[in-house]
């Protein structure tokens, strides 16, 4: 290729103390970059490699599934739908009715056996079903400027509909997701004790700390004719009002838990647990269900199956390959380089 | 194409698909009308056979990774719709968005473009006949391209919904879940080029793993800045092991 060039009698990398005149070459100067000669490595993919690669696959996640179901299995998890139990009998029919009327007393009581050994801290959560927090008006519906700084407590923008009471008092906080603060309530009982359940420190601390003021206080919240959940104490800063900061934490899908509390004392196997709760959070107009959860965690997290059956399947799947890519192999070995695969080879008379 | 040195020659450039021209004694307004402009007549060789069967490859292999990279990345988002009454609520943040085209994985691609060869010059030269792959439309061709389409199809669902069982039922909020998606998109996009690349020099390896690099980077920042929603969202996820 060198032998080729039009002009130049001196190599252009920088030879500098040569005696003879040097004639001006218009040849690029030579680095091994611009003349692609850079030291590679050109993997090829032979039966070999693909079996061992499957092999280590398989080898490395069935016993990472193996353990993250062990993991799922440990975690014990009590699940209570409770709003469909909790209608009195005369409001079967009518469960709206029944829900929006202040006048009926709404609690309820359920028993909560429990089968295994719990201990502590047992998470509280409650779940809602077929309930669309990542609904596009939904998540809009808030203002995080007011929500952090004292001073802006005037700002709605992007807060409608619950953005003003009678037209001109601005609501802090402002919007739909503060509007629908969900307001069921639990008390648990056991052997006619109380146990106590702790609701400090259930938010994210950087939302307690960067994103809820310690300056702002609820103002004409739950003001208007349409009340859409709990109403706020207005003597606490937003940064302390917990329950406000996990529900605004808006969940990913329309299954979601928030965490209620937590209970801080085992829970032996054999004992019953009788809850008292207040069932106001009207979700019969949408067809949502209600749960309460009583769930322990393990290093994974909550119960998930999940993931330990993804990663067996995953890893049975590679082992199942490499075991007929070795068959395959052994039966109708193809010899690397062999010229009758080549595609004018194949075809011979095609384009 | 068509290869041709005088001036009178230069509509005939024009009119071909592919024009070279030489620069030399009889000036330079063929060049002026070329696509490719050579210093001699033997360098053609190495152009057609060395140049232009690299860039067929090259093109032909791009093609197809781009729409695959646009169309995970938003039929993974199409997915989410699904799950949100249908409302489009974008589970990405925009700067997330804006992102991912241009910062997470717009680098490999230029590089490969640029770098990567399937074959060495010194057996294209020898071998003339690979030449034809293009002719034979080998590399790039209707029935590939579908194939392309249905794995792209195939690898956003196992994207969208293998963290969505994971995490079904718990406590997790919309933008974590978006980092959990952003990361596991760029890396898939990523490993996916990877496994394609025939010839790796370090620029190629800065390249791929230096984006899923520069993404993690990226979502730190964006995850530092207390106006945006996902506030703090990657520090909370990356302290659980399900992650």
């Amino acid at each position: 290729m060198s032998s080729n060039t039009a002009s130049s009698s001196i190599d252009g990398a920088g030879s500098g103390d040569s005696a003879a005149p040097r004639r001006i070459s218009k040849r690029p100067k030579y680095s091994r970059f611009t003349q692609q000669e850079l030291p590679a490595c050109k993997p090829i993919l032979t039966p070999r490699w693909v079996i061992l690669a499957f092999l280590l696959v398989g080898i490395v996640f069935i016993p990472i599934g193996v353990v993250s179901l062990f993991a799922s299995q440990d975690v014990v998890e009590i699940v209570s739908r409770y709003d469909s139990d909790c209608i009195p009998p005369n409001y079967q029919n009518d469960p709206v009715g029944y829900i929006q009327n202040a006048t009926i007393d709404k609690t309820c009581n359920k028993t909560l056996p429990v089968t295994k050994h719990m201990k502590q801290p047992i998470y509280v959560y409650y779940q809602l079903d077929n309930f669309y927090q990542n609904h596009r008006r939904y998540v809009k519906s808030r203002n995080d400027q007011q929500l952090i700084d004292g001073n802006s407590s005037s700002d709605i923008s992007s807060c409608r509909p619950e953005a003003y009471t009678n037209g001109t008092n601005a609501i802090v906080p402002c919007g739909l997701i503060a509007w629908s603060l969900f307001n069921d309530t639990y008390s648990f009982f056991h052997n006619n004790t109380q146990l106590e359940v702790n609701k400090k420190g259930i938010s994210w601390k950087s939302d307690r700390d960067h994103k809820f003021g310690k300056e702002v206080y609820p103002q004409n919240f739950q003001n208007g004719s349409l009340i859409g959940g709990k109403s706020l104490d207005a003597s606490i800063p937003l940064s302390e009002q917990e329950d406000l900061i996990v529900w605004m934490r808006t969940a990913a899908l329309p299954t979601f838990r928030k965490l209620y509390g937590k209970i801080e004392v085992d829970l032996q196997p054999g004992e019953v647990i009788n809850v008292s709760l207040e069932n106001y959070y009207n979700t019969y107009s949408f067809n949502g269900k209600k749960k309460l959860v009583l769930s322990t965690t393990s290093w994974l997290g909550g119960k998930n199956d999940f993931l330990g059956i993804a990663y067996l399947t995953v890893g049975g799947l590679c082992l199942f390959l490499a075991f007929s890519f070795t068959i395959i192999y052994l039966i109708k070995p193809r010899r690397l380089g062999d010229p009758t695969y080549l595609s004018w080879n194949r075809n011979p008379g095609g384009h | 194409m068509t290869f041709w040195a005088g001036a009178n020659d230069v509509s005939m450039i024009q009119m071909a698909d592919v024009g070279v021209g030489i620069c030399g004694q009889e000036g330079r307004q063929a060049v002026m009308a070329s696509d490719f402009a050579m210093g001699q007549f033997c360098f053609l060789k190495r152009l057609l056979l060395v140049h232009g069967h690299w860039n067929y490859q090259r093109a032909a292999y791009l093609v197809p990774y781009n729409f695959y990279r646009n169309a995970v990345f938003v039929l993974m988002l199409f997915w989410y719709i699904l799950c949100t009454a249908f409302s489009t609520t974008s589970i990405l943040t925009d700067w997330s968005s804006v992102f991912y085209s241009v910062v997470y994985t717009s680098i490999p691609t230029i590089v490969i473009g640029i770098l990567d060869k399937d074959l060495s010059h010194r057996t294209l030269l020898q071998y003339p006949k690979l030449y034809g792959a293009g002719h034979r439309h080998e590399a790039y061709n209707l029935q590939l391209f579908w194939i392309t389409m249905i794995d792209t199809l195939w690898q956003s669902l196992v994207l969208f919904y293998v963290p969505l069982f994971t995490y079904k039922e718990s406590a997790i909020d919309i933008w974590s879940m978006a980092s959990l998606w952003t990361i596991a998109v760029v890396i898939l996009v990523n490993m996916h080029l990877a496994m394609d690349i025939k010839r790796w020099v370090f620029i190629t390896h800065a390249a791929v793993w230096g984006s899923i690099i520069i993404t993690y980077a990226c979502m730190v920042v964006l995850d530092s800045i207390p106006i945006f929603p996902n506030y703090w969202t990657i520090y909370h996820l990356i302290k659980s092991p399900t992650y």
